[in-house]
């Protein structure tokens, strides 16, 4: 490959790269994107596939493509002084866009203005007015389901028709209406009717398989066709980040990378980099690009980064609705969660010992397999003859909230302990506080009046224990206009080097009950014109 | 399958009715899976000879017999559908534990010697003669504590229903014939629910 250096190097694939990259390439920058996985194809998933088409009747595979997961990289992790909590990393062309569940939910303006409005954590260094242009691009440009509600906790996009409502959603629904609550289609980037050349959903029921038609937003299938069009972009895979090395002058001068296949190193040399890998591989990348200049890792004199991990609480309640148990099965698969609980908690009235929001959402865990076999005790034919009685009164209703960003909560590097690649691996420290639990508690106390209320025969509580992060890692090199208080500034730019750009869910200053992406995606469009902006006036 | 030509291309032609503007390459093409609806399914028997003819993978051929008796109490054939032996259940509990830890697999080798032990000191049989209504006797004395399980034998019954429930639900007997799941397949339109009953006095 000929030595070249370009406009911008994006590293990482995700919703956050794709994106950054392909409005650089269409605004003229020559972008080189990084990924150290490669392009997973039809045969690396398992769309619809039968259990008992898989080896163990798939119990040994989470459904995703395992060659997205291999093992140089999920080993290449240590978890010290943390409540069980998983992280969630992979290696592929497009990142976690390639079998996600969609989700898109606009930040509130409150969720950014934690400090000034609640006391705690800090404001970001943005406002929702500013990135609401933003937002409304992304749904244009992807295609988003979802209906006006008028809710100032869930501001309103530019949608496609929303997703109906199932029965157990409607029964639900009724209940929330009694108690004052709103429940409402949800809102995901996932196409209701013909868009961005693309089909839309067929209701398949298996949308974080993958999904096979491109009805579901993913990277691939919409955004790197349109920067391979503007013939300025160049798709780099296989090749993992090793360090980001600087110049006499402390800015970027290049990324080092690894061939994840032949081994061999190359510099891949750009004027701007971004690094889009996610709450925790970004703090190692940085953590692990150390200079005279930058002892502590680059860009970390204010020695935050990997500082305030956050994720979501959440938890899950099954529950079997009185209305529905023992109808003949109907095709409830859909789109898997069609309805959505908004948070409420801030607007009700009830004296509360902690703070912060939650929301329920209603049905993603898929109709296929019978839970409450899994719980109801007994055997032989009433056992039997009972689970499936109550097979078609099943609604899955999960609580999801918000963690407190603390600085304690972190990601650091091990110079020894490293990867197969002779990388020093992350190490992730994490635990929840009482405020968390406190959130989670209530949220499942209300989750079961909810329930009761809709007549629910049978309700399968999981206890009051967080089940981990829920894949929404967030904070680790974090937004803020004081560079000794934060990593970024609110175009995403670190604070240290003016060339080097972060633009991920780590970027989070805190982070809200809602699902991260539309934020991260709204954040790449905003870095984008920014950095197009910044380049320009350098003459490239 | 016997007619995957014809739902490829019915998935095609679908796929054309969905996609309405021109044409879409999205360069990931559809999968063929399985026909919409219910499957073509092979009739399988719960055929002791069957059982014995399964080449074990990490039990004894002894023990696939007493798991298959125990699996199959455990999700019994009734008049709506086959049970866990029909479904091979056997077969993937096999599998399973032959994958498992040691200890896992000691627990295993305790619960299956444990309840040999029980049979024979209540009726001078082996686990594997006894009558199924022996069989069950045994099942329900040692579930009792199924929600707290302490002994061996316990904790036993709780690893092999665990086993049974994952195994028949993963099935194609389990998934079609005995819940005639519907889903899996791929609907043009989410209809959504159409009872007012259901829904929200407003909304009626």
């Amino acid at each position: 490959m000929p030595i070249t250096t370009y406009d911008v190097c994006v590293i990482g694939s995700g919703p956050a790269g794709g994106i950054l990259s392909k409005e650089l390439a269409e605004a003229g920058a020559k972008v080189v994107l990084v990924e150290a996985g490669r392009t997973m194809t039809p045969q690396d998933f398992h769309y619809h596939t039968w259990p008992y088409e898989l080896p163990y009747r798939g119990m040994r595979e989470g459904g995703q493509p395992a060659a997205a997961y291999p093992k140089e990289l999920t080993q290449a992790l240590r978890y010290e002084d943390s409540d069980p909590i998983g992280v969630d990393r992979m290696w592929a062309v497009g990142g976690r866009s390639i079998h996600w569940n969609a989700v898109c939910l606009r930040f509130a303006a409150r969720d950014f203005r934690e400090r000034s409005l609640a006391g705690i954590e800090e404001d970001w260094p943005l406002s929702y007015e500013e990135l609401a242009p933003c937002y409304s691009y992304v749904e244009k440009m992807i295609g988003v389901t979802g209906s006006e509600e008028n809710l100032d906790i869930l501001p309103d996009g530019e949608f496609l028709p929303p997703l109906k409502l199932r029965c157990s959603e409607e029964i639900i629904k009724r209940a929330c209406t009694k108690m004052g609550l709103r429940l409402i289609p949800t809102r995901k980037a996932l196409l209701t009717q013909p868009y961005d050349d693309r089909p839309p959903c067929h209701y398949c029921g298996h949308c974080m398989r993958g999904c096979d038609v491109g009805a579901i937003f993913s990277v691939p299938v919409s955004m790197l066709p349109k920067a391979q069009k503007t013939g300025n972009f160049t798709l780099v895979s296989g090749k993992l980040a090793r360090e980001i090395l600087v110049d006499q002058e402390g800015k970027a001068r290049a990324v080092l990378v690894i061939d994840t296949g032949t081994r061999k190193e190359e510099e891949i040399r750009a004027r701007f980099f971004a690094i889009c890998c996610g709450a925790i591989e970004t703090p190692r990348l940085l953590l692990n690009s150390r200079s005279p200049r930058f002892p502590n890792g680059l860009a970390n004199s204010s020695g935050l980064v990997g500082c305030y991990l956050t994720g979501n609480v959440s938890s899950t309640l099954l529950a079997y609705l009185e209305e529905l148990v023992g109808t003949p099965p109907v095709n409830n698969d859909g789109a898997l969660d069609h309805a959505l609980i908004p948070r409420f908690n801030h607007q009700d009235g009830k004296k509360r010992d902690y703070v912060g929001g939650f929301d329920y959402q209603l049905n993603y865990a898929g109709f296929m397999f019978p839970y409450q076999a899994q719980k109801l005790k007994g055997f032989g034919k009433e056992f039997k003859q009972e689970v499936r009685f109550l097979q078609p009164g099943f609604v899955h209703f999960a609580p999801w909230g918000k963690v407190l960003a603390r600085r304690e909560n972190r990601v650091t590097v091990d110079p020894n302990q490293r990867d197969a690649f002779g990388i020093p691996i992350p190490v992730v420290r994490f635990r929840f506080c009482e405020n968390d639990r406190a959130l989670l508690r209530d949220s499942l106390e209300t989750g079961r009046e909810i329930l009761h209320l809709a007549k629910a025969r049978l309700i399968i509580d999981p206890g009051p224990e967080p089940l981990g992060l829920g894949s929404h890692e967030t904070g680790t090199t974090r937004m803020g206009s004081d560079p000794r208080q934060s990593v970024v500034n609110s175009f995403c730019q670190t604070h240290d080097v003016k060339n080097l750009f972060v633009v991920s869910g780590s970027c989070f200053t805190t982070y809200p009950e809602k699902n991260p992406t539309h934020t991260i995606m709204a954040l790449a469009v905003r870095t984008a014109r920014y950095l197009a902006a910044e380049a320009r006036k350098r003459n490239l | 399958m016997a007619d995957e030509s014809a739902d490829r291309v019915s998935r095609r032609e679908l796929l054309k009715a969905m996609t309405g503007s021109a044409g879409v390459a999205v360069g990931l093409r559809m999968l063929v899976s399985c026909p919409l609806g219910a499957t073509t399914l092979a009739k399988v028997p719960a055929d002791p000879a069957k059982i014995s003819s399964y080449a074990p993978k990490y039990f004894s051929s002894r023990q696939i017999q007493e798991i298959a008796a125990i699996s199959d109490a455990i999700i019994p054939a009734d008049e709506h559908s086959p049970g866990a032996n029909a479904a091979r259940v056997y077969e993937f509990i096999d599998e399973m534990v032959a994958i498992g830890d040691e200890d896992e697999k000691r627990l295993w080798q305790e619960g299956l010697s444990t309840l040999n032990r029980l049979a024979r000191n209540r009726w001078d049989k082996d686990l594997a003669e006894c009558p199924r209504e022996q069989q069950e006797a045994l099942l329900r004395e040692i579930s009792r504590n199924e929600e707290h399980p302490e002994k061996v034998e316990e904790q036993f019954f709780v690893a092999i229903k665990r086993l049974t429930v994952d195994g028949y639900y993963r099935s194609d007997i389990g998934i079609h014939q005995d819940l005639n799941y519907q889903g899996n397949t791929m609907l043009l339109e989410f209809d959504g629910c159409d009872h007012g009953s259901h829904k929200a006095e407003d909304q009626h």
